[in-house]
């Protein structure tokens, strides 16, 4: 009897998620491309088992790649619907769609301009009306006599997030092969995966002056090695600065001539560097971290061994998209 | 033609209040109404199982469709059992039930129920219900009850729909749903063929089964008649019908306890439901009539000892 009850009720989940082949469709697809063309993150909520299913797949998304993260229906009534932004999908669990605590929510998450999309086994229910997109993980059948717990049901809607973090895990290798026909240096993994002295300006590419240079000297470096910028050593090819272009503007508002003067005086005496052992992603993120377009290459005496520049690593875009930014980049300040 | 989804959910199993003769018990059937009215989603009538469908007269059946629809305390979904003993009879009856549908405003939607392998083969179903259809234009829920089948048809011959045959007829606007007796693997199968039509119900015609594994589109219940209240209680669980986080800290034992309780007073009925349950309402004063409430049984007095026991908690 109980064996025969325990495989009974494996049988009733692995049908349960059968039947969901069937229902994938227009609406899926539909998700999948809001998410992908999404600025903001996918917030999941969900109610007792369907807030459990919600923070797996909230997991699931967010180590592949996909920004999400769980919100609790009844905090978000008390305050937590403000770390919801109008670019945000909401994707909201509940196989009845009658959950009271998500439908007080949604017509104000809809309100912000949030996407809404729902997994439900009702797809006449008030939830899945006040959805953008229908998902439908109904099942036939629970597992668990009584109706005491939510069984193939849940099973079912945790299945249909993991579709949908795998969908979108391909989407965007397709992205990435796209990427890599306009950008010959390789795929974006292998670009990830490089260290800076791989990538990085080396040599007479590297614009660079001496301490007590004349600006105009420097303009005329900066011009030639089209970076937009100069870094300033001393003999030994230590970094003591750098002159950029707004270094340059600056000047020009406080000294009517400024070729005549020396570097030293308007040169940015601490500019952010970086090891050549480190990797390009953590270079980008530094760079994304502190809103600036390059950075110098040290070794560990501060000596210049090159500099790298964000048009020699790949889109900001796509490292964002990939969720690289987000690691914590060691800078040498 | 599109029509009303069948609703989801608790479907009382009616059973008809007929006293000694051949006449309904219109004070019984109002009291019994009044009772579970509140409490179900659909009230199916004259069925085969309760509602002794396969002895009532065309006369009763037309009285009890047009007393449920007149005294019902709200329009609830009807379903209305139709089979007769033949083909002949099945038509004969639906006609005159159609007649009786459209001689009475009613608010809430008709369908009709058959057993179709009760008097005819699984060839030839689809057009069977095509024609069927022209005679009362109103959507059907069919019955797989292999057991009765098996009463009444040759050894010889399918128990069961085919699987293929209630594929293609769940492509049909006018057949919406199923009321299914028989084995899980069958279910499964059943399930799979017609899961491309998500509003398409699949209801448990076995109040056991759906204690045990519910499904998602309902119950037909006979226990229904006496404890309608749990019932409710019970199908909206396990349907997920009102998912609130509001739930009481000992509502997991509540249920459990509930459950406990429909399969104990399940066990003494399940003998002779139509005859247990209406000495059961016999006892609770909803019917006052004079019934036949015999019913064999190994310890008769126990089981009625122990009915009035359970409706008493």
């Amino acid at each position: 009897m109980v064996i025969e009850q325990a495989k009974q009720v494996l049988k009733i989940e692995a049908h349960g998620i059968l039947g969901l082949v069937d229902k994938i469709g227009p609406e899926f697809k539909k998700a999948v491309d809001l998410i992908l063309k999404s600025k903001g993150r996918v917030i999941l909520t969900g109610m007792g088992k369907s807030g459990l299913v919600a923070r797996k797949i909230t997991a699931t998304l967010n180590s592949t790649g996909t920004p999400s993260l769980f919100l609790h229906p009844a905090e978000a009534i008390h305050g937590d619907l403000g770390m919801v932004t109008p670019d945000d999908i909401v994707l909201a669990i509940s196989n009845s769609g009658n959950t009271s605590e998500i439908n007080t929510i949604l017509p104000i998450l809809k309100k912000m301009g949030a996407k809404i999309i729902c997994f439900t086994g009702a797809p006449g229910s008030p939830m899945a009306l006040a959805s953008d997109i229908v998902i439908d993980v109904g099942v036939e059948r629970e597992a668990c006599p009584l109706g005491l717990a939510p069984t193939a049901s849940t099973t079912a809607a945790l299945a249909m997030g993991d579709a949908l973090a795998v969908v979108l895990i391909n989407k965007r290798r397709f992205g990435k092969e796209d990427f890599r026909k306009f950008h010959p240096g390789g795929s974006l993994g292998e670009r990830l995966a490089v260290k800076v002295k791989e990538i990085m300006l080396t040599d007479n590419n590297v614009p660079m002056v001496e301490t007590g240079t004349s600006v105009g000297k420097a303009l005329k470096e900066i011009n030639e090695k089209k970076i937009g910028a100069t870094l300033v050593v001393d003999g030994n090819k230590r970094l003591r600065g750098i002159v950029t272009d707004g270094d340059l503007r600056r000047a020009l508002l406080d000294h009517k001539e400024i070729h005549n003067l020396l570097v030293d005086k308007i040169m940015s005496p601490s500019p952010k560097t970086i090891g050549e052992d480190q990797t390009a992603a953590e270079a980008l993120a530094v760079m994304e971290l502190f809103g600036i377009t390059h950075l110098v290459v040290v070794d560990r005496t501060n000596r210049v061994k090159g500099i790298a520049h964000l048009h020699d690593l790949l889109g900001r875009e796509e490292f964002r998209l990939n969720g690289i930014s987000g690691s914590a980049p060691r800078v040498n300040s | 033609m599109e029509y009303q989804d069948p609703p989801r959910g608790l479907i009382l199993d009616l059973i008809t209040p007929i006293e000694s003769g051949d006449a309904i018990d219109i004070g019984g059937l109002q009291r019994l109404l009044e009772k579970v009215a509140e409490h179900v989603h659909g009230i199916l009538i004259a069925s085969r199982w309760a509602g002794q469908g396969n002895i009532l007269s065309l006369k009763v059946r037309k009285q009890l469709l047009e007393g449920t629809m007149a005294i019902a305390p709200r329009a609830l979904p009807l379903f209305v059992w139709i089979t007769g003993k033949d083909e002949a009879e099945t038509r004969r009856n639906l006609i005159a039930l159609q007649k009786v549908t459209e001689s009475r405003q009613y608010d809430a939607p008709i369908y009709w129920v058959d057993t179709p392998l009760l008097y005819h083969s699984n060839r030839g179903l689809p057009t069977l219900y095509d024609e069927l259809f022209r005679l009362a234009e109103r959507p059907f829920i069919l019955v797989n009850d292999p057991q009765s089948v098996a009463l009444v048809r040759s050894a010889i011959k399918r128990k069961n729909i085919r699987t293929s045959i209630l594929k293609e007829m769940a492509t049909m606007d006018l057949i919406c749903g199923l009321i299914f007796l028989g084995s899980m693997d069958r279910a499964y199968n059943y399930q799979k063929a017609v899961r491309k039509h998500s509003n398409f119900r699949i209801y448990d015609g076995d109040e056991a089964r759906f204690l045990e594994f519910p499904s998602l589109s309902g119950v037909v219940s006979p226990g229904a008649n006496l404890a309608p209240e749990k019932w409710k209680i019970i199908t909206e669980s396990s349907l997920h019908l009102n998912e609130s986080a509001s739930d009481y800290p000992d509502t997991m034992k509540q249920l459990w306890d509930t459950g406990q309780f429909l399969h104990e007073l399940r066990d003494f009925y399940s003998s002779n439901p139509p005859a247990a349950i209406k000495w059961a309402l016999v006892q609770t004063g909803i019917l006052e009539g004079i019934y036949d409430t015999e019913w064999s049984g190994t310890d008769e007095k126990g089981i009625r000892e122990n009915l009035i026991r359970l409706l008493s908690q």
